[in-house]
């Protein structure tokens, strides 16, 4: 049967070699031992002795062709039966003695630290404070920039934050932020000099658990907002049968493609079209200023293990449906690999959150700041409706807009739901 | 080598009562423990340069020829690689030789043996081999021998894997330990400081043995964990002793034995405290110290009030100059200042 | 370059007191250890074998000889060239082929390699990869063995190479001033590694067993490539110590058809040189002297080829067939 003489291993470090010279020709007989062939590697030329005995079928190579290690460079007829197969097989040759450095993964999806607009004081450069007092600091809600550092090069070190606290009077009153992104600073605990807070949490107590980092992230941004924001709520309900229609029927069509569109695909489209139309709901308040954003941004609410994260699909005015549903897939892709950019964290200009997964008819959400508004929407689900004077089932999904009345007022925010009503209910706008 | 040890007179033996503790130098508790195997084991046996006619370089093995016997109390030619390899072939064929070398700096001609003999014959044979080998040596610097005679290099015994290393500070700890490594029945390197023979303190006449990896406080306090090992726990003592009087109070962790290392108990200091000092002889480029900081900002990086804070000798070979060779070694007013530099307190 | 005279080689007297079955059991591990060989030197081409391979071909009979001397008491102590003392001590042929794939099964679990195959059963102690570094080690078994007054000796293997190491000197002198049961055996090709021993050697390398008179050991030069010789002066080596105590030299003249290992093309030596040698070969002469010398039956000679064939090639397929080892036993057997 016929067996594959393979360029040998010569060398522990050997990767390739060439035959300079074919001491035997195709259908020569050949005993084991018999050299045939001169090989050089990187060190020498050296004798090739044939492993195995039996009449040459075939040389592969020809003289001054170079082969990796473990290749065929001929075939031979042993005169045996069919068997097992080759004296040769392996896999690759001598491997490179150094292991590959394993990759140093370091995502950090929430990327809270770099969130400038939001939480500028605990991490930026040039504050120095020691990993203790920093997640004190954090703890208790003080701001870095306050504080004076005792320690060496200016460090703030804990006994800098236990005795800043204790410095601190309690607030009474909220006060008026100068500034969008500043902390305010929450009610202290009057303390003793003498008493040293017990900073560690008792590992006894299993009720006391400390916020991760993502958790902290998200209590100072919603308590930022309600604070500064006076929220206002309108709500509608949609009748979403058509559209359920319409995306069964594109969907089929699309299937060829491997696209799906999704309901909230849809919904994020229909708020585009409604952002176009009253661009004070795609604005950012800042310092007694309304800044419109040319780009429309909006982002989606996703679930992850520690919290909801609610990155934005970037520059959606100029995509259709299926860029959408593309780009809202590749999003939440992203988003579970922790690989979302910085921008699609920070660069939101509105926000559609939907629990309708949740099995939630209807809930009320906080807006993001600097954003001025979001969406909130809950499942569909069949609902009695009352059409042409009789009572049908529809599909019915109900959508309640929070908005920042410092730069909309109730009857934009009105229209401005009416408008996404109106596109989900005539769906075809959403196609054409 | 001069006969600079012999100058510490050895006690007559410790006379012990039926209870409670005797007072003992620590040359005393090396010897006892020796003495002790000798007689409980017949597989036990000693080899090493002078540790017979002449009663050992450092006298731990005085009378040892005369009570135990050529047999067993063997002394070598100058030939370390042949003393540690035959130690380990003896070990491997089943007897348990403790073998001297007369210091730290003379296991370089062995270190071919040691690490790849004694270290890797269990590996290399996938345990068939068992090696109850004890290599008893003298370790540090600061008796002005020179550059090739004032070396600790236990910490590079340290990182090789198949070795275990014990590095006693009081006698209490080198008789423990040693009982321990005798018993053991993998190859330990036991390193005993050429400055702390002559160390006294109170050993129980009970029984008892130390485990290797369990550290000690020689004492405890909230604000700094300082950890040192060897003659530098000692140091690491009279540092704390200097912050104290300024309001700080230490844990002070004498390790006793690098390897295994009982990161545990510096990880639950360093959480208490949220500060760090290592004090540690050999140099500080390569010094154990960096290996004990590395696992601390490891393990415990979010307790830390500052960075980990190592004082080594200085990275110089050991001059003769008495004034010179005082410079290089950790001391502890500098303990105390390098943590007033890099801790603010 | 001519081979020297010996000062003495003959196998008067090697047949006498040797039973059939013996005579024969000696070829067959010689051709054991040389198809052994073989075949690990085709897996290594393969790929199969990596790292280091250091081929016995052309040593066979002192291993072979120099073992069958001993009882089953004694113990080995040898080099990284190590696969035919392995074989001669009694280690199987699958076991050894297994540890040299890397495998599971293997005498060290795939842990150690060509260049350690152990065996503590068989008293193998071992292969070592550090010229002259597994020589400690053996002077420590001695010790022990004199300690505990039992009479197994230690033989010890070594190279041309090694004879100009720290430890080959420390170790002669150390077994020498306290008497240790052993024997030095130097493996005497000529070659360490690719440097012929001639360059190396104070005074040259055909008389090395002179150097022991250094160190107040009587030592002996043979031809290491009869089988007998081998055999005759190992056995009367053996008895001498254990009357008489002590270590011995013997040096054994020999010849490595191959390269130092699989990854040496031998570039140092020449091709005569070699075939020169060839006519030395230890296993061809043996052959000829049963079926000329001692009447054997050529087909007594065939049926152990093709037993040995099989033997091996069945030995190869176990190495194939065998696991590599689990990732968890990486963190075995590092200490007790």
């Amino acid at each position: 049967m016929s067996i594959n003489i393979n360029m040998p291993q010569m060398g522990y470090d050997m990767q390739e070699g060439t035959v300079v010279k074919w001491l035997k020709s195709a259908g020569d007989e050949i005993s084991v031992g018999d050299v045939i062939a001169e090989i050089e590697t990187d060190k020498a030329v050296v004798e090739f002795e044939s492993p195995t005995k039996g009449q040459i079928s075939e040389l592969l190579v020809e003289e001054g062709q170079t082969i990796e290690v473990g290749k065929p460079i001929a075939t031979i007829d042993d005169g045996e039966n069919e068997q097992i197969s080759d004296l040769t097989e392996k896999d690759t040759p001598a491997e490179s003695i150094q292991e590959t450095p394993v990759e140093n993964e370091e995502p950090d999806p929430n990327h809270n630290e770099d969130d400038q607009q939001l939480n500028p004081s605990v991490t930026t450069s040039g504050i120095k404070a020691s990993p203790i007092a920093k997640r004190l600091a954090n703890e208790r809600g003080i701001d870095l920039i306050n504080v004076i550092g005792t320690g060496p090069g200016g460090r703030i070190t804990k006994t800098d934050i236990l005795n800043y606290s204790s410095d601190v009077k309690p607030k009474v009153a909220l006060e008026e932020p100068s500034q969008v992104t500043e902390l305010i600073q929450e009610t202290p605990v009057e303390v003793e000099a003498e008493e040293k807070l017990e900073v560690q949490p008792d590992p006894e107590d299993s009720n006391s658990q400390t916020l991760s980092r993502m958790r902290q992230q998200i209590a100072r941004v919603t308590t930022l907002s309600k604070q500064e924001k006076p929220h206002f709520y309108v709500s509608t309900d949609i009748n979403m049968s058509e559209a359920m229609n319409v995306r069964t029927q594109i969907n089929k069509a699309l299937e060829a493609d491997g696209i799906r569109i999704s309901v909230n695909d849809m919904i994020l489209l229909a708020c585009v079209g409604a952002l176009k139309e009253f661009p004070n709901m795609n604005a950012y308040f800042n310092n007694d200023r309304i800044q419109l954003n040319d780009q429309i941004n909006i982002g989606m609410a996703i679930a992850t293990d520690e919290g909801l994260i609610m990155p934005a699909i970037m520059d959606c005015d100029s995509k259709d449906l299926k860029e959408i549903a593309k780009s809202s897939k590749d999003l939440v892709h992203r988003s579970n690999s922790g690989s979302l950019r910085s921008q699609e964290y920070t660069g939101g200009t509105f926000a559609v959150s939907n629990l309708g997964i949740f099995d939630v008819t209807s809930f009320v959400a906080i807006i993001q700041p600097p954003q001025s508004a979001i969406l909130a929407v809950g499942k569909v689900s069949p609902r009695p409706i009352v059409q042409n004077d009789s009572v049908t089932i529809g599909q019915v999904m109900t959508a309640t807009l929070a908005a920042d009345h410092r730069i909309v007022d109730g009857a934009e925010g009105a229209k401005f739901i009416q408008h996404v009503k109106t596109t989900l209910e005539t769906p075809m706008s959403l196609v054409m | 080598m001069s006969d600079i040890q012999n100058e510490n007179t050895t006690k007559p033996e410790a006379k012990l009562n039926l209870q409670g503790e005797s007072e003992m130098i620590l040359r005393e508790a090396v010897a006892f423990a020796l003495g002790e195997a000798l007689e409980a084991d017949n597989d036990v046996f000693m080899m090493g340069e002078d540790i017979g006619a002449y009663g050992g370089p450092y006298a731990v093995t005085r009378g040892f020829l005369e009570k135990y016997g050529e047999k067993r109390i063997k002394d070598t030619p100058i030939s370390e690689a042949a003393i540690v390899g035959a130690g380990g072939g003896a070990a491997v064929a089943g007897l348990r030789p403790i073998v001297e070398l007369m210091t730290i700096n003379f296991s370089l001609v062995a270190m071919d043996q040691i690490v790849n003999h004694v270290a890797r014959f269990r590996y290399m044979s996938n345990g068939q081999f068992e090696v109850p080998l004890v290599i008893r040596t003298v370790t540090g610097g600061g008796a002005q021998l020179g550059a090739t005679h004032s070396q600790s290099f236990e910490s590079m015994f340290a990182s090789i894997p198949g070795l275990l290393v014990a590095t006693p500070s009081t006698p209490y700890d080198a008789l423990g330990l040693l009982r321990s490594a005798i018993k053991d029945n993998n190859p330990v390197i036991f390193a005993e400081h050429a400055l702390l023979y002559g160390v006294k303190g109170k050993v129980p006449k009970t029984y008892y043995e130390i485990p290797f990896g369990k550290a000690a406080f020689r004492r405890e306090g909230k604000d700094i964990t300082i950890i040192g090992y060897s003659r530098m726990a000692h140091i690491a003592d009279e540092a704390a002793e200097i912050l104290s009087h300024r309001g700080i109070q230490a844990d002070v962790i004498d390790l006793r034995t690098l390897r295994p290392i009982d990161m545990e108990t510096i990880i639950k200091s360093v959480q208490k405290t949220n500060r760090a000092v290592i004090v540690e002889e050999t140099w500080l480029t390569g010094g154990f110290s960096g290996e004990i900081a590395s696992r601390i900002h490891e393990t415990a990086f979010d307790y830390l009030d500052g960075p980990v804070v190592r004082v080594n000798g200085l990275d110089v070979p050991a001059p003769y100059s008495g004034k010179l060779e005082a410079a290089t070694i950790p001391t502890a007013l500098k303990v105390s200042e390098s943590i007033r530099k890099n801790l603010g307190i | 370059m001519a081979t020297n005279e010996l000062r003495s080689s003959d196998d008067v007297g090697f047949a006498y007191d040797l039973a059939k079955s013996e005579l024969t059991d000696f070829y067959r591990q010689m051709l054991r250890i040389r198809r052994f060989e073989e075949s690990s030197a085709n897996l290594y081409m393969q790929g199969h074998i990596k790292g280091f391979l250091h081929l016995y071909i052309g040593e066979e009979a002192i291993a072979v000889g120099s073992i069958a001397a001993l009882s089953s008491n004694d113990y080995v102590v040898t080099h990284y060239r190590d696969h035919g003392h392995a074989i001669a001590k009694g280690m199987e042929t699958k076991t050894a082929m297994a540890e040299l794939c890397g495998k599971s099964t293997g005498s060290s679990g795939g842990k150690g390699g060509s260049m350690h195959l152990i065996d503590a059963s068989k008293r193998f102690m071992g292969g070592y990869a550090i010229v002259a570094g597994q020589m400690p080690m053996a002077a420590g078994i001695a010790l022990a063995n004199q300690y505990r007054g039992d009479d197994s000796i230690v033989l010890c293997y070594f190279g041309d190479g090694a004879v100009n190491e720290g430890a080959f000197h420390e170790t002669m002198n150390l077994a020498s001033v306290w008497n240790l049961p052993m024997i030095f055996f130097l493996e005497n090709n000529l070659y360490g590694m690719g440097t012929h021993a001639d360059r190396a050697r104070a005074g040259g390398a055909h008389e090395i067993y002179k150097a022991a008179e250094a160190y107040a050991m009587p030592g002996i030069q043979i031809d290491g490539m009869q089988l007998s010789t081998v055999y005759n002066h190992t056995r009367a080596t053996v008895e001498d110590i254990r009357t008489n105590g002590g270590p011995r030299f013997i040096e054994a003249m020999c010849y490595r058809y191959r390269g130092h290992s699989m990854a040496d093309p031998s570039m140092y030596r020449e091709r005569d040189e070699v075939e020169e040698n060839r006519e030395r070969d230890p296993i061809d002469n043996y052959k000829n002297w049963l079926i000329g010398n001692q009447s054997f039956d050529e087909k007594i000679i065939k049926d152990i080829d093709s037993e040995i064939e099989t033997e091996i090639a069945s030995a190869v397929k176990f190495a194939m067939d065998s696991p590599e080892p689990e990732p968890d036993t990486l963190f075995e057997n590092i200490y007790v």
